[in-house]
């Protein structure tokens, strides 16, 4: 595993972009930081898109202290949410959530698979966690990778790294 | 509960510049730009179908506990212990 390109935030930003990957890995790898600069929800989603997941299948298990959500995305849009790997304003102060999602067969003509997993915490009593597995059914590759959070925007101090296998 | 959220306050959240921060990874390039108007308008409609989608779920699981907690008092009403319904339900 090779480091493809990272990107650490000195001041806000709405949106991070990976463009342009190139399309010699069998394998892509993303590690995140992240915190959003909003106080309005305790466990921000975080919404990443490859450049083509048109039709993907997706599949969660969201846990938190009281609850868990489980089940399947059934809009087939391009965007991905996922729970758990952002930490908002409201707790605990100057810390990161941790996302990971990995992304298999990207720059083949088969269908993309991907797993990702994030932690955050609503609390510190409160640390919710989810899980997600999907699978992009058109077999285009995989160039670019969006990211933008559902409230307010990502915090300076944000790191996001990408790495090719 | 997972998923918490409040009323939209995308209007206000986005009253800001917005900036995209991007990295070209065949040249190593990194980039900050402002939104442009479109890009602001396609920002705030994804933001909007992520809340929107989350309150979808929020609603559902929502639903569930309440079938679960009233499942578990009518159990309690035919006279299981705590024990006992803990067992059936795994709560």
């Amino acid at each position: 595993m090779e480091l493809i390109q990272s990107i650490s935030l000195s001041s806000s930003a709405s949106t991070i972009l990976f463009s342009s990957i190139p399309n010699t890995y069998s394998q892509l790898y993303l590690y995140a930081s992240l915190r959003n600069d909003s106080t309005t929800s305790s466990s921000p989603a975080l919404r990443v898109a490859l450049s083509s997941t048109a039709n993907y299948d997706l599949g969660y298990r969201e846990t938190g202290s009281s609850s868990v959500n489980e089940g399947n995305y059934s809009s087939k849009v391009n965007w991905q949410d996922m729970y758990g790997g952002v930490i908002s304003e409201q707790k605990p102060s100057n810390s990161f959530g941790a996302f990971y999602m990995s992304i298999h067969n990207y720059a083949q003509s088969v269908p993309t698979t991907m797993v990702a997993q994030g932690t955050s915490n609503a609390s510190e009593s409160n640390p919710n966690a989810g899980v997600y597995g999907g699978i992009i059914r058109n077999t285009d590759v995989q160039s670019s990778i969006n990211m933008i959070v559902d409230y307010g925007n990502f915090k300076a101090g944000c790191l996001v790294a990408l790495y090719g296998a | 509960m997972v998923r918490k959220m409040s009323t939209n306050t995308i209007g206000k959240e986005m009253s800001e510049k917005l900036y995209k921060v991007e990295v070209d990874c065949s040249t190593g390039l990194e980039t900050r730009t402002e939104l442009t108007p479109e890009e602001v308008t396609e920002h705030e409609i994804m933001q909007q179908e992520s809340q929107d989608k989350a309150a979808i779920i929020e609603a559902a699981a929502q639903d569930k506990a309440d079938a679960k907690a009233s499942g578990i008092e009518k159990l309690s009403a035919l006279g299981l212990s705590d024990a006992e319904i803990a067992a059936i339900t795994g709560a």
